[in-house]
């Protein structure tokens, strides 16, 4: 199934995901056996290249922050296979895990919640350097180079975090995450807690340091207009399954799944061209993870459903080269090209 | 459903607005003017002001803030500013009301959702029977299915989308002539978000209510607005109506602003423009021009005066800018 997952820049991928199942037990009885399982991220594959930015994009619930947390090591995957430059990991080998750890960091969503509040920023920024057995005498330089690259001034290092505004806390953060030298920084939201003025900043940055230092980024992000700046290719999620994946400038122009579709119609954007009326909104809730429907994730509120859609889940499968999909319908359809003619046609 | 109905009477007048929190103006003199079936966004970032403003037009300011003397705040010509809590009672929920972002924390978790929409309307002297079928009535309006359930269900039965909808039913459904909506889709997935956002819209127009938007969401306000006002630091900075101030933005902070939002113009993976600095805490607003320290024009008149909100129309149109470097905006 490595088809779902085109190496788009030719290169081999730094990592690889096959079959990812992340399922969380639910109202256990009194001996502690599950009655229920939340199926956050259900039978997921795709690969990050080295210097990518792959985004991962869909609404809360989707699976698309238990994906990059399962990537790290900080949730224990139910099944399936992470290789890291081509080399397995297995959830057990703690060594190995560690050392892999290290070339994978995060940068969460919340800076005020991600910096302890008592602790020099300095401090904050040697901490994994510590970690990792570096000698103290070392520390000083290395964190006064890190404030650098992040835009910070180096006299800083002995400051607390409260004398920071967000985007200079998320720098700091970002800093903390570049100690190590990752190969993958997974950016969980990293702008929406941020200011508006502040947030083309830490875009801006995150695009040098990129280029700077050839890191990958796994972006995850409900953001759509951030997504198709920064990503090479864009995963967007439902219901714990990816239902669209392609090259970012690919699935903007030509989108498939229906819900693809209704998510970027949905975002309200800067254009005052458009037409709302061609808005492509879908009907209903989010149905729970808890007791998803059968079939395909979207039958409970797509207008195109017919009676395969119920019977079983469509596969990912590639349409074009590098573009796949999971819908029973796409090739019948073709893309939807345009925000807004073509969904009333069809 | 424009903004040039300057013939009708404004629903909302607030002229010299100002909010004081302790001894320091968060809310710094602002004048706005709604028109029925108008939407108006108030849009800024954090702490500029844009909810206490709101607040204080509802007559919700938390203890430690007040209003300052000579604002004024005209409902249909009634003043507001200096109201007791018992007149005001008498015109929340019924000539004005109020949606907030979040809706599981504005309803209350112990009274089913029917019964919260009923007291609406049995506080201003409805008829019990009257009141619960216009209560449920409302929610059918609103959208949600199967209503005469959802009637007897409690807030926390309900998803995030439908809670939202009850705000709206609870807000609209006393005939307000005035709707403030304070963040009303922020907490919400943005495929509920657009149904809202169209419900609220198809509502409003159904009933030329007029509405109030704050937001910081820019996409937000260019859906769903007639007017833009752009708060900075307090005081209000640009107001146009919403293509004007999109298309050709005459404030640098709104012109910066809008260009550093990433587009379907802006090539993927370039440098995005960004406006200096941070935003301001409220201890820390400069003298003069509150925007000044993060502005490319800053000269020393900008230093020393804040300048006022001059109305500079373009082809006819109304178009107030505070700024005295309107002209070199444009070499942003």
């Amino acid at each position: 199934m490595i088809v779902q997952s085109p190496t788009v820049l030719e290169s081999q991928p730094l990592i690889e995901v096959r079959h990812l199942k992340v399922h969380f037990p639910v109202n256990r009885s009194l001996t502690g056996r599950p009655r229920a399982w939340v199926k956050a991220v259900d039978d997921i594959s795709f690969s990050i290249c080295k210097g990518e930015t792959f985004s991962i994009v869909g609404e809360s619930g989707c699976g698309k922050s238990t994906t990059g947390y399962a990537l790290l090591g900080m949730l224990k995957p139910t099944a399936g296979e992470l290789y890291f430059e081509g080399r397995p990991l297995e959830s057990d080998d703690e060594e190995g895990r560690r050392m892999v750890r290290r070339q994978m960091q995060i940068v969460f969503q919340d800076p005020f919640a991600s910096l302890n509040p008592k602790m020099c920023i300095g401090e904050s920024i040697a901490e994994p350097l510590r970690a990792a057995g570096t000698p103290q005498e070392k520390i000083p330089g290395l964190v006064a180079d890190l404030l650098d690259m992040v835009g910070l001034h180096r006299s800083y290092a002995d400051r607390l975090p409260n004398q920071f505004s967000g985007g200079q806390r998320q720098r700091i953060v970002i800093a903390r995450a570049l100690a190590m030298q990752p190969k993958l920084i997974v950016c969980d939201e990293p702008v929406s807690a941020l200011d508006v003025s502040i947030r083309s900043q830490i875009l801006n940055l995150l695009l040098k340091l990129q280029q700077e230092l050839g890191i990958s980024y796994l972006f995850i992000s409900h953001d759509l207009s951030v997504v198709r700046h920064l990503s090479d290719r864009v995963a967007v999620m439902y219901l714990g399954h990816i239902v669209e994946l392609a090259t970012a400038e690919e699935l903007f122009t030509n989108t498939f799944h229906p819900y693809t579709k209704a998510l970027f119609s949905a975002i309200p954007r800067i254009e005052p061209e458009r037409k709302k009326a061609h808005r492509f909104i879908l009907q209903g809730d989010l149905p729970t993870p808890l007791n998803p429907p059968r079939g395909c994730p979207l039958i409970t509120r797509c207008p195109f459903r017919q009676s395969i859609c119920d019977q079983s889940m469509p596969e990912l499968q590639e349409i074009h080269p590098g573009h796949s999909v999971a819908c029973f319908r796409a090739k019948e359809f073709g893309p939807f090209t345009s925000f807004s003619e073509s969904f009333s046609e069809k | 459903m424009n903004a040039s109905s300057e013939t009708h009477t404004p629903v909302l007048e607030v002229r010299g607005l100002g909010v004081r929190l302790r001894d320091i103006a968060a809310v710094d003199d602002i004048d706005l003017t709604l028109y029925a079936g108008e939407a108006l966004a108030l849009v800024g970032e954090s702490g500029c002001g844009k909810s206490l403003s709101s607040l204080a037009i509802m007559g919700l300011l938390p203890h430690v803030a007040s209003l300052s003397e000579g604002t004024s705040i005209l409902l249909q010509g009634q003043q507001l500013a200096g109201l007791d809590e018992d007149s005001y009672n008498r015109l929340r929920g019924n000539r004005m009301s109020m949606i907030f972002q979040e809706p599981f924390t504005s309803l209350n978790p112990l009274m089913p959702v029917g019964a919260q929409i009923t007291e609406v309307l049995t506080v201003h002297g409805v008829p019990e029977a009257e009141a619960r079928a216009r209560a449920l009535d409302m929610l059918n309006k609103v959208g949600i299915p199967d209503p005469a359930v959802r009637f007897n269900q409690f807030p926390f039965e309900l998803s995030g989308g439908i809670c939202q909808r009850v705000m709206i039913a609870l807000a609209l459904v006393g005939n307000p002539t005035l709707l403030i909506a304070d963040e009303p889709t922020t907490a919400l997935d943005v495929t509920i978000q657009a149904q809202i956002l169209d419900l609220m819209r198809d509502l409003m127009r159904e009933r030329d209510t007029a509405l109030l938007l704050i937001t910081h969401d820019m996409g937000v306000v260019a859906e769903t607005a007639d007017r833009v006002a752009v708060m900075y630091a307090g005081r209000i900075v640009e107001l146009a109506d919403a293509r004007t101030l999109f298309t050709s933005p005459r404030h640098p902070y709104t012109r910066l602003l809008l260009e550093s939002i990433p587009g379907i113009s802006t090539p993927p993976k370039t440098v995005l423009r960004t406006i200096a600095g941070t935003v301001p805490d409220i201890r820390d607003w400069a003298e003069g021009c509150r925007f000044h320290p993060r502005c490319p024009f800053a000269s020393d008149d900008c230093r020393k005066a804040a300048p006022p909100l001059e109305d500079l129309p373009l082809d006819g149109r109304s178009h107030k800018v505070a700024c005295r470097h309107v002209n070199k905006t444009e070499l942003l």
